[in-house]
């Protein structure tokens, strides 16, 4: 019977290869094998960018969440939360669940059992301005 | 720059600079290897590969100043999806391989493994080994990988030397990355 670490270990150097050999193709060849195996570059490269680029949004608010967040901590601990956390937590999964196929929630949104209590309490509150809950 | 760790990391609007500037190819092979690592994860490789750029924007993954950008790209998604298959795996309930009476303390790992996941990882391989039933040596070097061969080794093995050899496994990848993506080679 195969190891697990040495199961793991074996695909990771596969892995790892693949990666390599990905890294080390010329651009002419990896173009010409993408339009013969994919589809074409260019459309990619205008996918990926745009990609990329909602990343960039998401990543700001994310920083403007986390500000509000240190904000709403504060009140937190100085006047106690608005609604019992659980029940905060409760309906923040309900929305989430709601949005789950969203692709412009980002999978570290998409867990909520990951998040701190301001951290809920913020997100409900942005989800609020966004229009997503009452 | 700042400093993480006692490492110069890139700033923010660095890293935005650095993969703004990424070419049609870089973008390319971007995808490649996001494909490549989210095999098995559970994960679409868009999202692999978001949650790998959000960490860098983040900051929850560093990259240092001497690192390229790619390069780093590649190193976070590998480690974000090993984590992934790490996860599914502690999520699996696990039946004890040892046999009753067996002295199984001195070897713990083997109990980490069921018999479940044993039975999916010899499938997998024999799959993969299977796609290269046509062509004995990319074989030998599919198996000389999974063993654990260094390059040396492998060329040793297969008898394939320079452009051979780099040609073998560029076949190897995109075969691969055909049956992650649920594709006939």
């Amino acid at each position: 019977m195969t190891e697990r670490k040495e199961a793991r270990k074996s695909l990771q150097g596969l892995r790892q290869v693949m990666a390599d050999n990905i890294l080390e193709t010329s651009d002419e060849e990896i173009l010409a094998q993408f339009a013969e195996d994919v589809g074409s570059p260019d459309v990619n490269a205008a996918g990926m960018r745009a990609l990329f680029e909602k990343t960039v949004l998401l990543a700001n608010k994310g920083r403007l969440y986390a500000a509000r967040a240190g904000v709403a901590a504060i009140n937190i601990s100085s006047a106690g939360s608005p609604i019992p956390i659980a029940e905060a937590r409760a309906r923040l999964r309900q929305v989430l669940d709601a949005h789950a196929l969203d692709k412009s929630f980002t999978l570290a949104a998409r867990k909520e059992s990951e998040l701190s209590d301001a951290d809920v309490l913020d997100m409900l509150e942005a989800m609020r301005e966004l229009g997503l809950l009452d | 720059m700042p400093v993480h760790n006692g490492k110069r990391i890139r700033t923010r609007d660095d890293v935005e600079a650095a993969v703004r500037a990424f070419s049609v190819p870089d973008w390319s092979r971007l995808d490649q290897l996001a494909k490549s690592f989210a095999f098995r994860t559970g994960w679409g490789f868009e999202d692999l590969l978001q949650e790998a750029i959000m960490r860098t924007l983040q900051g929850t993954r560093n990259c240092p100043t001497n690192v390229d950008i790619m390069k780093h790209l590649v190193d976070t998604m590998s480690s974000i999806a090993d984590g992934e298959r790490e996860k599914a795996h502690n999520q699996t309930p696990h039946e004890p391989t040892a046999q009753p009476g067996v002295d199984d303390a001195k070897d713990p790992p083997s109990s980490e493994w069921s018999a479940e996941e044993n039975l999916v990882y010899e499938a997998g391989r024999a799959e993969i080994l299977a796609m290269f039933d046509d062509d004995p040596v990319a074989r030998d070097l599919v198996e000389g990988i999974l063993a654990g061969f260094d390059t040396e080794q492998l060329k040793e093995l297969t008898g394939l030397q320079g452009t051979a050899y780099n040609t073998k496994r560029t076949l190897i990848r995109r075969r691969l990355l055909k049956l992650s993506q649920g594709r006939t080679p």
